[in-house]
């Protein structure tokens, strides 16, 4: 039995997938050819002696999920932060505000409770004063939101 | 070889994560390994970010979803890791991140666990050229051949976006080793 030479799967590609393809698999390929490995490498039977420290709490621990009120509140210092930086350097776009100038900007600029309180209501201010976060919540928060710190790497 | 649902469920039950958890370092150990190794350098620094991307693992299992594969949610995990250690390194010498990588270069000819030669070094600092990000994903499809959907998830980048810095991180790696 032969197949009939019109008959055709159904399926397509990208537009123009084959020619770029050819072009980044060449130019990938050229590469490796002068060089492929890093040259790392690690102590002798490194994995195999290798054991994770758990710390002892860890696997005995159960996380509290944030509560929203919680996560209202932690949302809204971030928030408050990013305001912060944002109006305090008025000649840079806030792509342009790097992850390491934040992080210098908060090391160095001594930043007053006060300031970031200017954001907020007295109201808000009221309930942020009898809010309890311990520091389980504020790990997994900035953990749920590792995003962020992408977003700021850019 | 168990899947990942197996040991998710495993991992989240508390008679069975212990040995769930062993199970999961056995299967991903070397993988986020030279994962972290490629973005921190030193053997000694790896090794610590490591063990806190573990440990951040086991802690933060119950919150993951399942939106995601749990080893783009992990690789995940060990590049976040490994970019705070840096930042956290560069901030404790009051120095930038450029310099600390460069440092770490210049270290690198006299590593004990580092036995590339003089091609392999100068590949080394033409990826130290390129921004953060572009040697994230250099060093997962060049050395780990990760795909770029996997890639995606673990960046939170576009597939189209990932093809592009790669294409363009290889021609810069080829200009600077013709040029060097």
């Amino acid at each position: 039995m032969t197949l009939k030479s019109d008959i055709t799967s159904g399926f397509k590609v990208p537009k123009a997938y084959f020619e770029s393809f050819d072009t980044d698999f060449i130019l990938e390929q050229t590469l490796k050819q002068t060089v492929s490995e890093s040259g790392f490498k690690t102590p002798d039977t490194y994995f195999e002696k290798l054991e994770i420290r758990l710390p002892k709490t860890a696997n005995a621990r159960t996380l509290q999920q944030l509560n929203k009120k919680t996560t209202f509140y932690l949302s809204g210092i971030a928030a408050s932060l990013v305001l912060l930086l944002v109006f305090s350097w008025p000649s840079e776009n806030l792509e342009n505000i790097t992850a390491e100038a934040i992080e210098n900007y908060l090391i160095y600029e001594e930043i007053q409770s006060d300031e970031l309180a200017g954001f907020l209501t007295s109201d808000e201010l009221d309930d942020l004063s009898t809010l309890s976060i311990s520091a389980s919540e504020i790990e997994t928060y900035i953990f749920e939101n590792a995003a962020l710190e992408s977003l700021l790497i850019d | 070889m168990q899947n990942e649902a197996t040991i998710l469920r495993q991992l989240k039950s508390d008679d069975t994560k212990e040995l769930a958890f062993k199970t999961l370092v056995e299967l991903y150990k070397e993988r986020l390994y030279w994962h972290i190794r490629k973005i921190v350098i030193s053997h000694d620094d790896s090794d610590d970010v490591l063990q806190n991307t573990f440990i951040k693992i086991v802690r933060n299992i119950h919150n993951f979803k399942g939106d995601s594969k749990l080893f783009t949610w992990m690789y995940r995990i060990a590049t976040n890791e490994a970019i705070t250690f840096l930042n956290s390194k560069a901030r404790r010498h009051q120095i930038s991140n450029g310099i600390l990588q460069q440092l770490a270069l210049e270290n690198l000819e006299a590593d004990v666990y580092f036995e590339g030669d003089e091609i392999q070094l100068k590949l080394q600092k033409a990826i130290a050229q390129l921004p953060r990000k572009q040697q994230l994903i250099f060093n997962m499809k060049y050395f780990d051949a990760i795909k770029y959907k996997d890639m995606s998830e673990i960046l939170d980048t576009s597939e189209g976006a990932l093809k592009a810095s790669y294409h363009i991180a290889v021609k810069k790696i080829k200009s600077y080793l013709s040029d060097n």
